[in-house]
């Protein structure tokens, strides 16, 4: 079946099977920074952002995505324009083998638009459904507070110059 | 499920969804957030029907004679819990509520489970069940038949998806509004912060004004199957006046007694039922501070 749905701010048409994920339809489609881990719900490897929210593309029927937005972490940046937060877990060695990084970074993302100073609890918190094999989170976390304060520091800066 | 799946259908309207659901008979599931029909993945199922654009995903402050809240079967428990900590307010519900819809899996999994899918498909660990006939919810199914509104203790009774006919969907789910000095409290034990529960309780007790507990009422899930009520070690509260920690622990020791509990992997029957007895006496303190406390405020 074909359906119509917006990844990464481009209206995409795609021929999925009824019963496809999302994740196989992104993956299929090029969008291979989409992660397949357990496909089960249990490690946020393959987070996407379904409307700006953080869902696992692995839970979702493609066929039920029509018309939605989905944003995938193509969208954030790349290796030669990286995106603050990306940075940040660079700089603060937050990515080693890099797997479970993309998911993360865009639910960081999502935190980040809603609450641009967490806490480390509330860090904590929004990351409980990602697993990372390798950091012992305690890098990544610190790399979320940094692109936090980054963030903040970004957009205080262009106020001032707007003014 | 890539394979066996053979249409996915997306009805606008609930007379065409119920007559695809029964068109397609025993071959059709509802589809709801899809954590379980897609983590389940039944060969048995090949035509799944959608029930997202059917506009229950609301959630709203019931009005007269029904106040309370009426939530849409197809909110998730992400979006269930923010709106008990805003809007939802007005529908007078306690904290028991949104702390359950809180410790399902992980934040991310939150967004997708809906209150529906969560209640039909009812396992051992599922949350919102528990909390949900902790505070005697009503659950409205509609079908080929009509509508018809179903008490929490028989929708409880067997596995809520033997209860709804084939075909049957449900709509809304009705919490009444709990009276004036209600307190309740949902508290849930795991190995980590996303596994599945080893036993978790739900507390809701209501003080009058001179303190005493009019009514109780105390719900478990994880320590076995399906959920359950505790009617005998809630009663045993009833009537006492400001209870201290001693009447409490013996509340516990009472839940543990009445509670049916099997052991998995998990965890031993002998452990969990210890852990009932010591999750039991701590929602019920939390729930008679938190009531305590709404009754103090009322009268200010
Ligand atoms: C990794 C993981 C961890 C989890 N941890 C927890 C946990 O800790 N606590 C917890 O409570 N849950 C937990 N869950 C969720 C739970 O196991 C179920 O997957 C979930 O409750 C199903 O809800 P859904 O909206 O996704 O339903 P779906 O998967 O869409 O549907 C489930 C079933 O119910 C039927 N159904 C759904 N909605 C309706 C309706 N309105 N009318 C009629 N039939 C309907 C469907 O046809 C299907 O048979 C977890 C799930 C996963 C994957
Ligand atoms: S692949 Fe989706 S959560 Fe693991
Ligand atoms: S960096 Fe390897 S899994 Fe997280």
């Amino acid at each position: 079946m074909r359906i119509a749905l917006t990844i990464n701010s481009e209206l995409r048409e795609l021929e999925v099977a009824p019963g496809e994920t999302l994740l196989d339809a992104l993956r299929g489609a090029g969008y291979t920074g989409v992660k397949r881990g357990c496909e089960a719900g249990t490690c946020g490897s393959c987070v996407v952002l379904l409307d700006g929210t953080p869902s696992f593309s692995c839970l979702l029927f493609a066929a039920a995505c029509e018309g939605r937005k989905v944003t995938t972490i193509e969208a954030l940046g790349a290796p030669n324009r990286p995106h603050v937060i990306m940075s940040a877990f660079a700089e603060e060695a937050g990515v080693q083998c890099g797997y479970c990084v993309p998911g993360m970074v865009l639910t960081t993302h999502a935190l980040l638009e809603q609450n641009a100073s967490p806490s480390e609890e509330e860090v904590r918190g929004a990351l409980d459904g990602h697993l990372c094999r390798c950091t012992g989170y305690v890098k990544q976390v610190r790399a979320i507070l940094k692109a936090a304060e980054r963030l903040a520091e970004e957009r205080a800066a262009g106020k001032e110059s707007s003014r | 499920m890539a394979a066996e799946l053979k249409a996915l259908f997306r009805p606008r309207s609930m007379p065409e969804a119920i007559e695809l659901l029964e068109a397609h008979g025993d071959r059709a599931r509802p589809l709801a957030g899809g954590t379980a029909l897609m983590v389940g993945r039944s060969p048995r199922v090949e035509v799944l029907v959608d029930l997202g654009l059917l506009g229950l995903d609301r959630l709203e402050v019931g009005a007269e004679p029904e106040p309370g809240a009426r939530i849409g079967a197809m909110a998730t428990a992400s979006s269930l819990a923010r709106w008990l900590k805003g809007a939802g307010r007005g529908a007078g519900l306690t904290e028991l509520l949104g702390e359950a819809a809180e410790s399902i899996g992980s934040r991310i999994l939150q967004n997708h489970v809906t209150v529906g899918g969560n209640c039909v498909m009812v396992y051992a660990w599922s949350d919102l069940p528990v909390a949900l006939w902790c505070l005697d919810a009503r659950f409205v199914a509609e079908g080929k038949a009509g509508s018809r509104t179903i008490g929490a203790d028989r929708f409880f009774a067997e596995h809520p998806s033997h209860v709804l006919g084939s075909g049957e969907i449900l709509t809304w789910i009705l919490v009444p509004r709990p009276p004036r000095g209600a307190g309740g409290a949902y508290l849930k034990v795991t190995r980590n912060a996303t596994d599945h529960g080893l036993a978790s309780a739900a507390a809701q007790v209501v003080l009058g004004p001179d303190g005493s507990v009019l009514t109780a009422r105390l719900a478990l899930g994880a320590v076995r199957g399906l959920p359950q009520t505790l009617p005998t070690a809630a009663a045993a509260l009833c009537g006492q006046r400001a209870p201290g920690p001693e009447q409490l622990a013996a509340i516990g020791r009472a839940a543990a007694e009445e509670a049916k509990v099997t052991a998995d992997f998990r965890a031993g029957a002998e452990y969990r039922r210890d852990l009932v007895r010591t999750i039991v006496e701590d929602a019920l303190e939390r729930a008679l501070a938190r009531a305590a406390r709404a009754r103090q405020g009322g009268a200010a």
